[in-house]
């Protein structure tokens, strides 16, 4: 299974109106909101969806470094691939952690290396036994270390309640309930805990 | 797929707020119990009494779905409310609100970080609608209420970095809920649960130091102004917060930055690793005992009768999880997919009005 490119891209137009529309876009003087849009002209010529940018490989090599060294995680091959296509975001409650930034850096994302420590002191039980790579407002998305495989947690329990067939499923998902893709036959599929996810359009776990 | 923003909320889900409201009026006499621990500030603590529900359970699974398809329509009646349309352009600005009213979770742009060499990514404060009694807690009598706009919250969940100072539901869970919620099985047992006075948390972005200020704020987003009631909250709680906007505590937000050793590789193997846990399930359990009174229960265990809190918040025991007057059907339309906000009709002024 591939990411899916139309959302990803809707996701981007969706940002870009977001801003376009905000009061700090209109504040902005003239020069600087035209040399913003140059900016995200330039984006969009290089091939990158403007404002859901894929990390760098020198960032991705970073963040591996600093999973051994912070987390004492290995972090999985897949998903460092889907990070060099989305290096995250945030939409509508749900969260795709990304690349951490340098100190000196906003943060546009949460980072996958700040977010588990927290959440790990929260819930110790996950400590080193899940890798949370995103969060909604009713589940923690996971890697699940032992078993090699990406889950949905309940936000409450912090257990799982959905196995993904992989990663680009699980963010296909995400993406699905961010931007608001839903299929009305998609619901059911909580409560078990299928090993197979089903195949539905636009997402395979989540209910909306 | 249709527009969102083309169907209003129903009048069942625009009654279920305005009652939410109401109640929230009724829950504190008091306005300047909002201080009462400033690390706090507008947070009381609701005695229930109900027990963890299995995560297979046929309630937890149909609290679940009946959330997912009601939470667009409440953001959507919340932002058309005249209270809380006021006090959400107070809490997430006109670009939150323009989200909401589109039935999505609002959030404001800050900036654009213009690096040179990468691409441009945008800066945003971001709010997350969540349950006040977790859904994961059965209430005797109570699951009409658990999905009802009465036990939702608005809260900010900006992270950046370790900074978890701007997540203040993560500071609630990690401090009341999971340690009272965790490791108890089969037994019903009074759990303290935060509960802010106000329907988006934190409910100010910056500091009013006295009602003219507020009002003419106010006036400046276009919305009308708030009943006194409100008013006085809004003001004690900017009190609370020094003028300033709300930070959870240093000493909470960068309590992972002191377990930094325990995640080292080394950490890896199972013994070290059940080690790590347990390090981190004592700390929790000490911090929340320093917050709950003697009959919470924190990871299954009773604190007794002898314990006395150091710190005091406000206790309450709302009644909010008996039946609401307003009860919301669970047979709702999902939520729909979200177009473009429009962009505004008139231009807003800029929030750095002179308070």
């Amino acid at each position: 299974m591939n990411l899916n490119e139309q959302l990803l891209r809707e996701l981007s137009d969706l940002f870009l109106g977001d801003l376009r529309s905000s009061e700090y876009y209109r504040a902005l003087p003239a020069d600087d909101r035209a040399n913003l849009e140059k900016q995200l002209a330039r984006d969009a010529a290089n091939g990158v969806r403007p404002l859901v940018p894929g990390a760098s490989p020198d960032q991705i090599a970073k963040l591996c470094a600093r999973s051994e060294a912070e987390l004492g995680v290995t972090l999985p091959a897949s998903l460092l691939r889907v990070l060099t296509v989305v290096d995250g975001f945030v939409e509508n409650g749900l969260s795709l952690y990304g690349v951490d930034r340098e100190s000196t850096e906003d943060e546009t994302v949460p980072g996958l290396i700040a977010q588990n420590p927290a959440l790990w002191s929260t819930f110790p039980e996950t400590a080193q036994k899940y890798l949370f790579v995103g969060d909604s407002e009713l589940w923690f998305f996971a890697y699940e270390i032992p078993t090699a495989t990406y889950v949905a947690l309940s936000r409450s329990t912090v257990r799982p309640v959905h196995r993904f067939s992989g990663i680009e499923a699980l963010v296909n998902d995400m993406l699905a309930q961010a931007i608001g893709h839903f299929d009305d036959d998609s619901e059911d599929t909580i409560g078990a805990l299928p090993s197979q996810a089903p195949k539905l359009r636009g997402t395979d776990f989540s209910l909306n | 797929m249709s527009n969102s923003s083309s169907k209003p909320p129903s009048a069942e889900m625009r009654a279920a707020v305005d009652e939410a409201i109401k109640e929230l009026e009724k829950l504190i006499s008091d306005p300047t119990s909002i201080g009462a621990c400033p690390e706090l500030p507008g947070i009381v603590l609701d005695r229930i009494v109900g027990q963890p529900l299995d995560r297979t359970s046929e309630e937890y699974d149909q609290t679940t779905k009946a959330y997912v398809k009601m939470r667009g329509e409440y953001l959507k009646a919340l932002a058309l409310h005249p209270v809380g349309r006021s006090l959400a352009l107070l809490a997430v600005g006109p670009d939150g609100v323009r989200l909401m009213e589109s039935g999505h979770s609002p959030s404001s742009v800050i900036n654009a970080a213009q690096t040179i060499n990468q691409p441009v990514r945008f800066r945003r404060q971001h709010y997350n609608c969540h349950h006040v009694i977790p859904k994961s807690v059965a209430v005797a009598g109570g699951r009409a209420a658990i999905n009802h706009p009465r036990n939702f919250v608005i809260a900010n969940t900006t992270r950046r970095g370790r900074d978890q100072s701007q997540n203040p539901h993560h500071f609630w869970h990690a401090l009341f809920l999971h340690p009272q919620t965790h490791g108890v099985v089969d037994q019903s047992n009074p759990i303290y649960v935060p509960r802010p006075v106000f329907p988006l948390y934190p409910p100010i972005t910056h500091g009013f130091r006295n009602a003219e200020g507020l009002r003419k704020h106010l006036a400046a987003l276009g919305a009308t102004p708030l009943p006194e009631i409100w008013e006085s909250r809004i003001l004690e709680f900017s009190k609370a917060a020094g003028h300033r906007p709300y930070s959870v505590p240093k000493q909470f937000h960068e309590i992972t930055q002191g377990f930094g050793e325990l995640f080292k590789k080394e950490n890896r193997d199972p013994e070290a690793n059940q080690a790590v846990r347990d390090k981190l399930a004592a700390k929790a359990e000490t911090l929340a005992a320093e917050w709950l009174p003697g009959d919470a229960c924190i990871n299954g265990k009773t604190l007794g009768p002898s314990h006395q809190p150091k710190h005091r918040l406000p206790v309450v025991e709302s009644g909010l999880t008996t039946k609401p007057a307003n009860k919301i059907s669970e047979n709702r339309k999902r939520q729909e997919k979200r177009v473009r906000p429009p962009a505004p009709a008139r231009r807003l002024q800029p929030q750095s009005v002179s308070i």
